[in-house]
């Protein structure tokens, strides 16, 4: 487990951002290879049909030196640009994000924990020239393994690195605006409430039944009984889930 | 929440704060102009939770709430103490004042730069001199096919490849050689010696194999045009290049990866504007050099021009008063 970067903010305050180390950058980067292989080869598919060449698909490499230079130029270009300009591009549009990194839940700060601007994530981006090296990313990954904030030469060069992102829920504030309106739920309750729904699929259909009752009675609420217990545990669901949204806290 | 509980009551208090704050957050990132009154507004709220997510901490830590406090927390940090983008200014200081400075700071690495790729280029001029049949190691056997049946491979380069095409392809090949140049320095320098040595071998190699069929001048007469912006700015990307080298290697007071980062940022700043010089040399070479209705006077007038705003840009040259007096106040 990487240690956290500990970020001392001018208003006396520390933030601690969970490091992402070698698997989560492989990962994302796995995943954005996927994405740019991906279009080269829909790319190399739908230019031939677009040229109204349809054989090239069946001898693609073969007749490849018969064809013309502008068929050569829009069949090669725009996967080189893609390949070239996936990383920079992206990365500065989505605010040191790809869609790789996205899923995988990653992002690139500043050691400040800042967005990066855009000379560090060009900087980052033209040392992969080395973090390649030989192959597949070896010398990359090698640096990663071997440093503090498991970074590659291109992090060090730019002074960043890539922290798992902050899994704050969408509305989170709503639900607790809602849940906080005149309802007899404490803080914790709440809490609670949310670790339970977000693990809900993870645990064991009696344990989180027995979990849900006893947080409803808690914050006393009324358990309806079931018939049976997969119907049980679907309406608990839903109660817990009502509750949050501010609208099922009867009780109290 | 729990009417009776301190912490309900305090996030009762708190929460509509949090939500006004949230939006006057979200308007600050994705509104190109803003009301003054909303920013000062913006730093007074942030103060207020900067004390909420102190408390949350200590209250409820590694909870949701914390979290999200300190996601909004760190969001508003970076929209409050982000620099001002001013773009243009930015790009003049660049010029004016950073460029200037950088070159003063790698004038060594410059010197000997030019020195290895000049040293090498003599290197493989005697070489080829001496051996002829050493030419191959430093031109294909296409070119070398060519020379001896009495062209020069820039021949008829224009009625080959459209001189647009030409020109973009030049200038993506020499911008790749500067990058390598440059980011081949992380291997301390050894990589950047490699890159900057070969082209100077190559160089001095092809113009004794061309000099023995009596076509180093139209080879000359080739290159000068784009040749001096081309071969110098490769040799200041070479010169940032070893300053890398020389960070990791004599890190000096600060920590070496801190050295490393201070010469990645001046040298990549003087690479970008390399990178630009080498586009108009891309232009040059893809429409002047393999263009026969230019003299050779014209050809040296318009490589040494370009060479010398090449020089006047790298010095501060023009505008040398200036720069004396900004570096007596640094």
């Amino acid at each position: 487990m990487q240690p956290p970067l500990d970020i001392q903010t001018t208003d006396g305050l520390q933030l601690h951002l969970p490091i992402a180390g070698v698997g989560g950058r492989s990962y994302a980067y796995l995943i954005d290879w996927h994405i740019r292989i991906l279009f080269v080869l829909l790319w190399f598919i739908a230019i031939p049909l677009m040229f109204g060449e349809i054989s090239a698909l069946e001898n693609f490499f073969s007749d490849l030196a018969s064809r013309s230079k502008e068929f050569i130029a829009a069949l090669v270009l725009p996967p080189i640009v893609v390949y070239l300009l996936y990383h920079p591009l992206l990365e500065l549009v989505m605010h040191g994000r790809t869609p790789g990194k996205r899923m995988a839940g990653v992002r690139i700060v500043t050691t400040q924990g800042h967005t990066p601007g855009v000379g560090a994530i060009l900087i980052r981006n033209i040392f992969r020239l080395i973090d390649s090296l030989p192959v597949a990313y070896m010398l990359g990954l090698l640096v990663a393994l071997s440093t503090r904030n498991a970074v590659r030469i291109g992090d060090i060069a730019a002074g960043t690195l890539l922290v798992y992102e902050d899994k704050v829920e969408k509305k989170l504030l709503q639900s607790l605006a809602a849940t906080s309106a005149d309802s007899g739920i404490s803080p914790q309750q709440w809490e609670l409430i949310h670790e339970l729904l977000s693990r809900w699929g993870e645990l064991d259909r009696t344990k989180r039944i027995e979990l849900a009752v006893r947080l409803l009675q808690d914050i006393g609420e009324t358990v309806m009984p079931e018939n049976s217990q997969s119907m049980l545990d679907r309406s608990l669901h839903q109660q817990l889930q009502r509750i949050l949204q501010g609208g099922g806290h009867g009780a109290a | 929440m729990a009417q009776h509980d301190p912490l309900s009551h305090w996030l009762e208090q708190r929460i509509s704060q949090w939500q006004n704050f949230e939006m006057r957050l979200r308007r600050q990132i994705t509104q190109r102009h803003t009301r003054i009154e909303d920013a000062m507004a913006l730093v007074v709220q942030y103060r207020d939770l900067a004390r909420d997510l102190s408390l949350a901490r200590s209250l409820l830590p590694n909870s949701r709430l914390a979290n999200l406090l300190q996601s909004l927390f760190m969001s508003a940090h970076e929209v409050i103490y982000r620099p001002p983008l001013h773009l243009g200014q930015q790009l003049v200081n660049l010029i004016v004042i950073d460029i200037p400075l950088i070159v003063r700071r790698l004038r060594s690495a410059i010197i000997a730069t030019f020195s290895i790729f000049l040293l090498s280029a003599l290197c493989g001029w005697l070489l080829v001199f001496n051996y002829p049949p050493l030419a191959s190691l430093f031109a294909s056997e296409a070119m070398i096919n060519t020379v001896q049946s009495g062209d020069l491979w820039t021949d008829n380069l224009l009625s080959i490849f459209p001189a647009a095409w030409l020109s973009v392809s030049i200038m993506t090949n020499n911008i790749i050689v500067a990058i390598t140049a440059f980011v081949l320095g992380a291997f301390y320098g050894l990589g950047t010696l490699y890159i900057i040595g070969m082209n100077g071998l190559m160089l001095g190699g092809i113009f004794a194999f061309t000099r023995e069929y009596d076509m180093a001048g139209a080879l000359f007469k080739f290159v000068v045009a784009h040749g001096v912006v081309e071969l110098s700015v490769i040799c200041l990307a070479g010169a940032a290049g070893i300053s890398l080298g020389e960070a990791l290697i004599r890190p000096g007071a600060n920590s070496r990866a801190s050295a490393f980062q201070q010469a990645v940022q001046q040298g990549g700043k003087m690479l970008l504007v390399c990178v630009v010089f080498l586009v108009g040399a891309g232009i040059i070479e893809g429409n002047v050099s393999p263009n026969e209705d230019f003299t050779l006077t014209s050809r040296l007038l318009i490589g040494l021009g370009y060479g010398a705003v090449l020089y006047v840009v790298m010095t501060g040259a023009w505008r040398s008063g200036k720069t004396t007096a900004f570096r007596r106040t640094t």
